[in-house]
């Protein structure tokens, strides 16, 4: 597949609707209920130039047996291959994100801008690695389109770098993946930005029958994050597994917001997100799952855990069901604690320090939600981005 | 088969017939349709209120106007309520009466068919039962009036108590809280005002009943309990309606204040019949080492909407919301609880079971707020639903915000079914599909009807048999 | 007087399970049934209970004369038939006390009450044969019990109810040995010459406790081999290939 430009008119004809539609509605304000305990001003991105053309940096060490594809910004400085495309080839693939979890604004930009990406698509097996290398002041709108066809096994990683400490960049992510019949995927997303850094990150997916999606993200950089994840199961035994380990501290805010859509029978979904929050660190986590009329047989789990390690950190949760089937299994549970002092004892018997101890229980808490993955090499990845932030906390 | 439909018929009049019956209106009071500051100074007259009762009401009237209806996250039902259709104030203009003898024979022969002064003689300490807008009947028992416990209405706790109840009074839950705190703050009248003194530890429970009787009436009483240091008191709250065509309105405030040390509980079961909106703020004070418990079970109306609340405001301060909702047929029961913790060692419980029947739909919604230069706090939330047809419906929004580490909390929530494995088994020991769901809607239940005295917990699994009825085949 | 089922067939999501089975157990009689897995044993059982997941789409179930087939599970129960059930499901917030009392209750004439002091003197009692802790009475029904637990409640289940034919479907799964004695023994009480037993079994080690009167093979949802006791001992050792020569 090579990487031809599309003609101008397509690709402009998106972006002039998606254009027109950012003009016309208003930034989230204070009273939204999908903004509560949220710093709806940090969503106004208005006056963001989109960031210059950079050469490279540093490259973290590649993954073996992935396929990798390097971005600097908009420009794509290493990679291609078959089962990948370019987003600029296929402008139609460009997601129009649900955004039913309060970004329609945002959501309509990051289609009007929309600068690069790649859209993944098989029907056999494919593992792709993909490094964003982010710089500059300014606005980046990258895109990852992932569609396994019946019977594919994809596993994506996906790793946003600064390449340096200062630049205030503001990343405008799109994120599709359509998992068909019997696929079987597995999506690691790494978010590793520098502190003066933002990410929007609008992630849809949809499961077909039997297929099994996992999708995990690990948040350890920027100062905010707002990801909304609206994740729809509409095929018979289909099961969706959703995972998130966050570890922000002073200066960093994560605003999560999920959307569990079962709207079919006999699905399956399983969330799991575990924030340790050191400093003055802030998160919001809403979820919601939802069951659609007719949709019995749902079974589904949403979890969310809050560790706090210190006496500033806040935790919002609001985990919340809407059911409209009967035959359902559906639960969701919320939980917020420090380390526990039993715990600490027992590694401080051992010889380990008290400061080291709580680390060591508190990484073993974020573990817990990677080792969910059951791949080796991406949760060793998972691990170690953890291992590096928990390291970086003094 | 003609027999058994015979008999589902039977018991579906029977369910209604608990309040389904009314008397003739002979009000000589009638403040007329709609709400206007005549309809507050009418009210004032009529009650010979002191200015300053009467100034807070329209001040409460202005802020009721300009609020809008909450609809961005409440049901849209809200605004079927027609404020310009409703009467209200009704009464007969007298005071309430100590004795059962004195009251009015409709008034009496009400109460009666509810069990009230049966339950009176037996084994409680107190009533008062509240015909429209006034309480027709308002007693305590001897022994603890001599000990200092004042119990009455209203109107006579502002009157003759104002030492007592004014501090207080609009402190716990302010006029502008929401829209129908507001309106009640408004047009109240009616309702319990108690006060409990120092150490008293009331020892049998104080009853309220709340009786509508008239059509396109609502009802708006207002209760305040003051618990003093180290009391303790059990308040109980039942209420009915006769099923009118057409909708009449409930909106009540009750606020509850525990002084150091003391410990309120506050029992309701309510079963309005199904053209009522009942929309109720209850919110509690608890100091140092207090405790309050909102123990709450909600079968009838066509919406609830209420979320018993504590303010822990005292160190070692509990509060507690214990909920049973049952939503049938064009029922929604939107229900839940507001924790607020506001020292130091605070601990909060809520344990909130709804079953949805038919095509009812039952909601919880739920805050907890701990700030971060606390610490030792701890919450603990349950709430679990159960759908029992295929057109039940059910959702949960709970809202926990945690700051800091010196805290514990901890929610979880369920939605499930009586399951068809469940139902076979039970059958096959010979138990009829309707009592192998009556045994299974028990048992989920089981351990929050277990905090109702007795004697409520019995009526309480009829009243909710009898909602099962039918909803089963 | 005997339960008879009477070239029974049944689907279960339209696939066939039970394919013309013929089976006469008499009371006072304790037949096994044995076969691979596949056979058919378990929804034999939960066809004569009544479960409606399972289609008859052939003969009939006749209890001392009478046709079942068109019966409730319920009245099924109440006109005798007891399934000890492999998988016995929980009923939470409902103590096992008043399970069995509001069993018991199901089965007497309207307006007749259990006397109270009788009922729990007979349960304590046959608690105690089957060695159950007291405290069970007050617990769920089998809210986390242990299997063995939940084998030995459907026994004192069986015991207080009185029933005419029992079925039990795999009652030995997941026993230890003391336990599997203990049920067998409750069972054995239990023989008279009013009341029949299917036993449904995987392993032949239970009808060493369980004297069985008359062993039945399984396969393919058929009786395709009748025998006595020794019956089971053969299947025991030669497994169940045999049946594809006799077949």
């Amino acid at each position: 597949m090579s990487a031809t430009m599309t003609p101008p008119s397509a690709l402009d004809a998106i972006r002039a609707e998606a254009l027109a539609k950012y003009e016309s509605l208003d930034w989230p304000a204070r009273h939204e209920e999908n903004w509560r305990f949220g710093s709806w001003k940090e969503a106004n991105l208005s006056g963001l130039e989109p960031v210059g053309a950079e050469t490279g940096a540093e490259l973290p060490t590649a993954l073996e047996g992935m396929q990798r594809f390097v971005f600097h910004n908009a420009k794509l400085i290493s990679g291609s291959a078959d089962s990948v495309q370019l987003l600029a080839d296929a402008p139609e693939l460009l997601p129009q994100s649900e955004s039913r979890l309060g970004s329609p604004k945002l959501s309509a930009l990051h289609r009007a801008q929309s600068s690069h990406g790649i859209v993944i698509k098989t029907d056999s097996v494919a593992d792709i690695e993909i490094i964003h290398l982010v710089s500059g002041e300014g606005l980046l709108t990258p895109t990852v389109v992932i569609i396994a066809d019946d019977g594919a096994k994809v596993r994506v990683v996906e790793r946003f770098i600064s390449t340096n400490d200062f630049d205030a960049t503001t990343v405008l992510c799109g994120a599709d993946l359509i998992a068909g019949e019997c696929t079987k995927v597995t999506y690691l997303v790494t978010q590793e930005l520098n502190a003066n850094s933002k990410l929007v990150r609008l992630a849809d997916s949809r499961l077909e029958a039997l297929a099994h999606a996992k999708q995990a993200v690990i948040h350890t950089g920027a100062k905010w994050v707002r990801e909304e994840t609206y994740s729809t199961v509409d095929g018979m035994d289909a099961k969706s597994e959703i995972l998130s380990v966050a570890v922000p501290t002073t200066g960093q805010e994560y605003d999560q917001r999920t959307f569990q859509h079962h709207g079919a029978r006999d699905t399956h979904s399983d969330l799991l997100f575990k924030n340790t929050l050191f400093g003055k660190a802030k998160t919001i986590f809403s979820g919601l799952i939802f069951v659609d009329d007719g949709a019995h047989g749902t079974d589904a789990y949403q979890t969310c855990r809050n560790l706090m390690m210190t006496n500033e950190c806040e935790a919002n949760s609001m985990p919340g069901l809407e059911i409209n089937a009967d035959d359902v299994k559906c639960s969701h549970g919320s939980t917020s604690a420090r380390v526990s002092d039993e715990e600490i004892f027992y590694l401080q018997a051992r010889g380990i320090d008290s400061k080291s101890a709580r680390n060591l229980v508190a990484q073993g808490f974020s573990i817990e939600a990677i080792e969910k993955l059951e791949d080796e090499q991406l949760e060793s990845l998972a691990i170690e981005v953890v291992a590096r932030k928990f390291a970086a906390i003094e | 088969m003609t027999s058994e439909t015979a008999t589902v018929q039977q018991v579906a009049l029977e369910k209604d017939d608990i309040g389904n019956f009314s008397f003739p209106e002979k009000h000589k009071f009638d403040a007329g349709y709609g709400l206007t500051k005549d309809t507050i100074d009418y009210i004032s007259k009529v009650k010979d209120e002191p200015q300053w009762v009467n100034d807070f009401r329209h001040r409460a009237l202005e802020v009721f106007e300009s609020k809008p209806m909450p609809t961005n996250w409440a049901t849209e039902d809200l605004n079927n309520i027609d404020f310009d259709g409703i009467r209200y104030y009704l009464s007969d203009g007298a005071k309430p009466k100590r004795s059962w003898d004195e009251v009015p024979p409709e008034v009496l022969e009400t109460f009666d068919r509810l069990g009230v002064p049966e339950q009176e003689r037996a084994f409680l300490a107190g009533v008062e039962a509240q015909y429209d807008s006034e309480a027709a009947y308002s007693n305590v028992k001897e022994a603890l009036a001599e000990e200092g416990v004042i119990f009455v209405t209203c109107s006579e706790g502002l009157k003759e108590h104002e030492e007592i109840f004014r501090p207080w009074f609009g402190k716990v839950i302010p006029t502008g809280d929401n829209k129908f705190s507001a309106l009640n703050s408004a047009v109240m009248s009616g309702g319990s005002f108690i006060y409990i003194p120092k150490g008293v530890k009331v020892k049998h429970p104080l009853q309220a009943y709340f009786r509508i009787n008239s059509e396109n009436f609502g009802q708006f009483e207002r209760t305040l309990i003051i618990a003093d240091e180290g009391s303790e008191v059990m308040y109980m709250e039942g209420c009915t309606a006769p099923k009118f065509e057409t909708a009449t309105l409930h909106s009540a405030v009750v606020e509850l204040v525990a002084m150091k040390g003391a410990k309120i509980q506050y029992i309701t079961v309510q079963n309005w019949s199904s053209n009522v909106y009942n929309l109720v703020t209850k919110r509690g004070l608890a100091h140092e080492d207090a405790e309050i418990r909102w123990i709450d079970c909600n079968i009838g109306s066509r919406l609830t909407m209420k979320y018993p609340g504590v303010v822990m405001k005292g160190e070692r301060a509990r509060g507690e919301v214990i909920s049973i909702a049952l939503a049938n047929d064009n029922q929604h029961q939107d229900t839940g609880a507001k924790m607020i913790h506001a020292a130091n060692n605070t601990t909060s419980n809520v344990v909130s079971k709804s079953i949805s029947v038919g095509e009812g739909r039952s909601t919880y919604r739920g805050q907890v707020h701990i700030p971060k230069h606390l610490k030792g706090c701890k919450n603990n939330t349950e709430c679990d639903a159960l759908l029992i047809n295929p057109k039940s419906r059910t959702d949960t929004y709970p809202a926990i915000t945690v700051k800091g580490n010196q805290h514990v909390t901890q929610h979880e929530a369920s939605v499930s079914q009586v399951s068809q494995e469940m139902l076979f088994y039970m059958q096959q020991r010979g138990l009829n599909e309707a009592q192998a769901m009556s045994l299974a809607v028990n048992g989920f239940i089981n351990d929050l009807v277990q905090e109702f005295p007795m004697e409520y917990s019995v009526e309480l699994k009829r009243l909710i048999d009898l909602e099962m009825e039918g909803s089963v085949g | 007087m005997s339960l008879i089922i009477e070239n029974l067939h049944a689907t279960v999501d339209g696939t066939p399970i039970l394919k013309g089975l013929n089976l006469e157990i008499p009371a006072g009689e304790v037949h096994a049934i044995m076969g691979p897995n596949g056979s058919g044993k378990s929804t034999l059982s939960k066809v004569i209970a009544g479960h409606d997941d399972y289609e008859v789409t052939g003969g009939r179930v006749l209890l001392d004369g009478v046709d079942i087939s068109e019966l409730e599970v319920d009245e099924r129960s109440r006109a005798g038939i007891f399934l000890a059930f492999q998988y016995p499901s929980e009923v939470p917030g409902v103590s096992n006390a008043n399970f069995l009392r509001a069993a018991r209750q199901a089965r007497l004439p309207d307006g007749e009450e259990i006397d109270a002091v009788s009922f729990y003197k007979e349960m304590y009692a046959k608690m105690d044969e089957l060695e159950m802790d007291r405290k069970f009475t007050s617990r769920s029904v089998n809210e986390g019990f242990s299997g063995g637990e939940k084998k030995r409640n459907e026994i004192l289940q069986m015991m207080m109810l009185d029933p005419r034919y029992c079925l039990l479907d795999e009652t030995d799964s997941g026993l230890d040995i003391d336990a599997l004695k203990v049920v067998a023994k409750g069972v054995n009480s239990m023989r008279s010459e009013a009341r029949g037993f299917l036993v449904i079994t995987h392993y032949q080690r239970l009808l060493d406790y369980i004297k069985p009167d008359h062993v039945h093979v399984m396969a393919d949802g058929q009786i395709v081999k009748s025998g006595g006791a020794e019956l089971a001992l053969e299947l025991e050792k030669s497994g169940y290939d045999f049946l594809k020569q006799t077949a």
